[in-house]
């Protein structure tokens, strides 16, 4: 299916007879690149799922009350990055733990997972990330996996350009120390 | 060199000769972050593969599982009961209170007028005798009243009354 622009998507939304053809073009445009933004920080494959069900079917109920302000991308990545952040919290509460504990039960996840075939480079990444806190990694997934300004960036978190720079600056020399020194194992 | 102020902590050094501005000391960490860079190329791999995999036809079947959650709902007609209006259930209490207590005190009223005919009767009952006929009725009552046996009548005498009493009334 070809993809369609933003503003084609919304002003087919706005009208009754089109709205559900718009969204069916909204999910084929974003499904992915939404799943694996959310993919990266939640690990595991069926907790994606589930995220990002409830994902798009809060874009759905909202994409009604949406500000053109904003572009639609960041705004639909917004809503990913805080349902991943809720379920990332629900887990912590749930096994009483602290989120640094919940990043060390998801590397072990990661370890462990069979949806994850990625060589002994891609592994040791994944844990080197997964040592972040939770917004550096959040911003550096952003960054580097998904290739997005910093301005996009700071419309999604709600941060300064500023800080975000410095935030990954420091993911980037936290990661080099970690795959340079070899510090993991697995 | 003159230095001009930019945003709450940057401290800029204009550059005359082309008239751009740079942050405080960007040259100075300009070569580590682009070390860094480097670094982290040569150690990370495609950027979209990034190892994770998903199970075959995935994204087919997330699709159409997001569409029945979301355009295939069909939004049920919105109903509205009678019984969850909160005034129809406090009308029906109150009718309910009043009917009860309107047949309560009709009984009642009911019970006076029974009791109030029975006595009116039995009074007319008496109106229809003859007021001779009652005395002896009465006169008869009193009688038998006060008959008692002789062993009784005796016993009665000797427990009350001392022998010198009894000899000299006799």
């Amino acid at each position: 299916m070809k993809q369609v622009d933003d503003a084609e998507i919304l002003l087919k939304f706005s009208v009754e007879k089109t709205k559900n053809e718009a969204f069916r073009l909204l999910l084929n445009k974003y499904q992915q690149k939404i799943y694996w933004h959310i993919r990266r920080l939640v690990i595991d494959h069926d907790d994606a799922d589930d995220v990002v069900q409830e994902t798009f079917i809060k874009v759905w109920k909202n994409l009604a009350n949406f500000r053109s302000d904003a572009q639609l991308y960041t705004w639909i990545y917004r809503i990913a990055t805080n349902e991943s952040i809720t379920f990332l919290n629900k887990q912590k509460q749930k096994n009483n733990i602290s989120l640094d504990e919940v990043n060390t039960e998801l590397s072990d996840s990661l370890a462990a997972s069979s949806h994850f075939d990625g060589d002994k480079v891609q592994r040791k990444l994944q844990q080197a990330i997964l040592s972040l806190p939770e917004k550096q990694r959040i911003i550096f997934n952003m960054k580097y996996f998904d290739d997005m300004k910093y301005d996009e960036i700071s419309e999604v978190l709600g941060t300064s350009v500023g800080a975000l720079k410095a935030s990954y600056h420091i993911a980037v020399k936290k990661i080099e120390s970690i795959l340079t020194n070899d510090e993991l194992s697995y | 060199m003159p230095v001009a102020r930019f945003g709450r902590k940057q401290k800029i050094v204009m550059k005359n000769k082309d008239g751009f501005l740079v942050p405080d000391g960007y040259f100075d960490s300009l070569e580590s972050r682009i070390e860094a860079q480097i670094a982290l190329a040569d150690y990370l791999p495609e950027r979209e593969s990034s190892g994770f995999k998903v199970p075959d036809h995935y994204f087919e079947s997330l699709e159409t599982r997001i569409l029945a959650q979301t355009v295939q709902v069909v939004a049920a007609p919105k109903q509205i009961r009678l019984w969850h209006r909160d005034w129809v259930k406090y009308a029906s209490a109150a009718c309910f209170v009043l009917l009860t207590a309107t047949g309560l005190f009709f009984n009642h009223q009911q019970t006076l007028q029974n009791n109030r005919y029975a006595e009116i009767s039995n009074e007319s009952l008496l109106y229809d005798i003859d007021e001779n006929t009652i005395m002896e009725h009465l006169q008869e009552e009193q009688t038998a009243t006060r008959t008692v046996s002789d062993a009784a009548m005796e016993e009665y005498l000797i427990n009350h009354y001392s022998a010198n009493e009894l000899t000299n009334n006799l």
